[in-house]
């Protein structure tokens, strides 16, 4: 009870402690003085802007203009979005703890609607939407001081809010702490969006928005960075062995929050919800809210293709809420063996398939044609499953034994790949082949029948197995 | 009970009239009552948000919108509304801009397309040499009602028409089917000035739910509304909300009223 007690203490100094540093940081970015103007480095996601290295506050003019523009949600179906500079998500914007921001809302005279901009990193009304209504054809112009630290979602904020929203008018505002983020490799801007397609996902053309759907919240797309496929294959984010990887992650929503998550990566350093002021450690998961952000960091230690998800996991493979990191290198084997042996399992702690067991001695073969009789049921039961009643096998997984070159080449070797089964790379007529074929725990009458059975049939080369061969090839191995 | 009997006789008779006129001709409303899209705070027991029934007068409306060919005999009478010589406080620098000159149009442009990039100065001097004036919200909007015939097309329109990508100029007036009234193209080509657009302005903080006549900018304060499922309307309002009477722009035309 005391320990509980002694806890408590220490708990709330904290607390007062940090709220003590937080209110003397909001001050001091507005005494901040700030010295000169430039003009905001804007990027399209995955980029993001350079690091900043002044050690002062700036007035930073920040042009967003507004485009509502038909562009690729998927392969073959396209959507009239509504963006912050022509992309979804909206350019990236990076500024630093104390800057006075000069933002101005360009609307495009080609469009039809109203626009403004709500940016979380604003204390100010509507987070400055009610600055910033902005007719088709005309600019807003308003300022703000950044005045806390961390990385904010910006949207536009015109009702309905969450139609244009859907519509993609999202995007990320960093604001860094004056001392800095720690230094990484490379910084990447991935952001999660839902969509709302009339037709169903996949369904080809041009797709307007679906209002039901979106009030139902029953996307047809969730997507990062947009559109389906935004980052894969030629356009997957890239990385080095050894380098450490910063994913400024956001979700726009309007309506899905992510369990953001990279496949076969442990995220060394989150900064949930965008906060600057208490990373976490050695996270799986991060959840990043709808209208909300995350940061996450990792050392990568193994080379090959990491898959970017939301682990909500339907939205990722039936969605398309997936992206790809490619990693080059060379891997350490100690991290991540890779695959160092594939065996057949069996619960009864075996290696050797154990075939039906009739309790009485099987039927002894006195010539060749009983033998090629006895072996086609021994084969019926025992190989057709993969080898296939026309023993043409399955391409690429189960090999042909139909005028097979590998079986008629060699005898031995067929006896023993039976008795002692088989496992890795084989070439049968011209194909190659790498499954595993279990030892057949079958009496040495039934291998030689049904290894008969095959060489007499589908054009093979009409040898006789005897079950004296079958005995010495197994004492042999 | 009487009077919607009534109402709705006419309502049919202009309707079976309607195909007859052409898309300069007025059409006439009857008076009636409609549920505005917004809630309007009470003079009595201001405390609370109410939806006031809107009672309309009789009115009459153009068809379709006013179109560039129109829009040109206009300018021809009244040079001070010519692109070159009217004054800035009454129209922004793109007043006409799709037009090649004070007299042409841009190539391609039809005559009988909406005309757009028009101010609410110049739209209203247009209705007033008719005799006219601009429709108010409300009267606009009871029109758009059609005392509640065909709105899910009208949804369906409105949406189709955000959904299209921006062309360089709008498809031509009165190809659509008129609605109950004999009104054509209400929504799907361009937006209307209204007499009053600005009387729904958003307050300072547009999602404050107290703020003046603020619900329908708002994610935080949609409770102001009548129809939280109708986007097609929240949209109507904030592009109104965001006009000035010089602005200019490329989707927005207009169409005059009278009296009876």
């Amino acid at each position: 009870m005391s320990i509980r007690v002694v806890g408590a203490g220490v708990l709330s100094a904290v607390t007062v402690l940090t709220g003590v540093a937080y209110a003397a940081s909001r001050q001091e970015n507005i005494d901040d003085p700030v010295v000169g103007v430039e003009d905001a480095v804007l990027t399209d996601a995955p980029a993001v802007p350079p690091v900043i290295r002044r050690d002062h506050a700036t007035k930073v003019v920040v042009h967003l203009e507004v485009k509502e523009e038909e562009g690729r949600l998927a392969d073959g179906v396209s959507y009239t979005f509504w963006t912050f500079g022509g992309k979804v998500p909206g350019k990236f914007i990076r500024i630093r703890e104390g800057d006075l921001v000069e933002m101005h809302l360009d609307n495009h005279p080609a469009n039809k609607m109203p626009h403004n901009i709500d940016l979380h990193a604003v204390n100010g009304p509507g987070g400055g939407a009610a600055a910033s209504l902005t007719a088709p054809g005309h600019s807003s112009v308003f300022s703000f001081k950044a005045l806390n630290p961390g990385l904010y979602v910006y949207h536009c904020a015109t009702a309905p809010v969450a139609m244009h929203v859907a519509n993609g008018m999202y995007g990320l505002i960093l604001v860094e702490p004056k001392e800095g983020l720690p230094k990484v490799d490379r910084e990447y801007y991935v952001m999660q969006g839902d969509f709302y397609t009339s037709g169903a996902n996949g369904e080809q053309g041009l797709q307007p928005f679906d209002m039901a759907k979106a009030i139902a919240e029953r996307p047809e797309y969730v997507v990062f960075n947009g559109s389906v496929g935004s980052m894969v294959g030629d356009k997957a984010l890239t990385a080095n062995i050894g380098e450490t990887v910063r994913l400024f992650v956001g979700d726009g929503g309007p309506n899905i929050v992510s369990s953001f998550h990279v496949i076969g990566e442990i995220f060394d350093t989150v900064w949930a919800e965008g906060n600057m002021s208490s990373a976490t450690h050695n996270v799986q998961t991060t959840t990043v809210p709808a209208g909300g952000s995350a940061i996450t960091e990792f050392k990568i230690s193994v080379p090959g293709t990491f898959i970017i998800v939301d682990h909500s996991l339907t939205r990722a493979f039936n969605r398309g809420a997936l992206a790809q990191l490619k990693v080059a290198g060379e891997g350490n084997k100690l991290v991540y063996s890779g695959k160092t042996s594939e065996e057949v399992y069996q619960p009864e702690g075996s290696g050797i398939r154990v075939a039906e067991q009739q309790g009485v001695a099987p039927p002894a073969a006195s010539n060749m044609s009983q033998r090629v009789e006895l072996g086609a049921g021994i084969f019926a039961n025992n190989c057709q499953a993969c080898h296939q009643a026309t023993g043409e096998g399955i391409a690429d997984a189960f090999p042909p034994l139909a005028k097979s070159d590998f079986l008629n080449a060699d005898k031995e070797r067929v006896i023993k790949s039976v008795v002692a089964g088989l496992q890795g790379k084989i070439r049968v007529n011209g194909k190659d082949f790498d499954g595993v074929m279990p030892a057949w725990k079958l009496p040495d009458e039934d291998i030689a029948n049904v290894i008969t059975f095959v060489y007499n049939a589908w054009g093979n080369s009409r040898q006789e197995v005897t079950p004296e061969e079958v005995k010495t090839i197994r004492q042999r191995n | 009970m009487g009077s919607f009997a009534s109402f709705v006789t006419i309502a049919l008779l202009i309707s079976a009239n309607a195909p007859a006129a052409g898309s300069s001709e007025m059409v006439s409303l009857p008076a009636g009552t409609y549920t505005p899209f917004q809630r309007v705070k009470p003079v009595i027991a201001a405390d609370s948000l109410m939806f006031k029934p809107g009672e309309i007068a009789a009115f009459r409306l153009k068809i379709a919108p006013v179109t560039n060919a129109e829009f040109l005999a206009f300018v021809m009478e009244h040079p001070e509304w010519r692109r070159s010589r009217v004054k800035p406080i009454f129209a922004d620098a793109r007043y006409l801009a799709r037009w090649v000159d004070d007299l042409h149009f841009e190539d391609g442009m039809a005559n009988d397309e909406p005309v757009t990039n028009i101010s609410w100065f110049a739209a209203q001097a247009y209705c007033r040499v008719r005799g006219l004036r601009l429709p108010t919200t409300e009267e606009w909007e009871y029109a758009l009602a059609d005392a509640g015939r065909g709105q899910d097309e009208v949804r369906r329109t409105s949406l189709a028409w955000f959904a299209r990508p921006n062309a360089s100029h709008p498809d031509t007036v009165g190809k659509g089917a008129s609605n109950g009234y004999g009104l054509k193209d209400m929504v799907g080509l361009v937006w209307e000035w209204t007499l009053d657009f600005d009387a729904f302005a958003v307050s300072a903080e547009s999602r404050d739910p107290n703020g003046k006549n603020s619900a329908a900018f708002c994610g935080g304060a949609a409770a102001g509304v009548s129809d939280l499922s109708d986007y097609p309307a929240f949209m109507r309002y904030s592009m109104r909300a965001s006009l000035k009477a010089k602005y200019t722009s490329d989707n927005v035309g207009f169409r005059c009223a009278g009296d009876p």
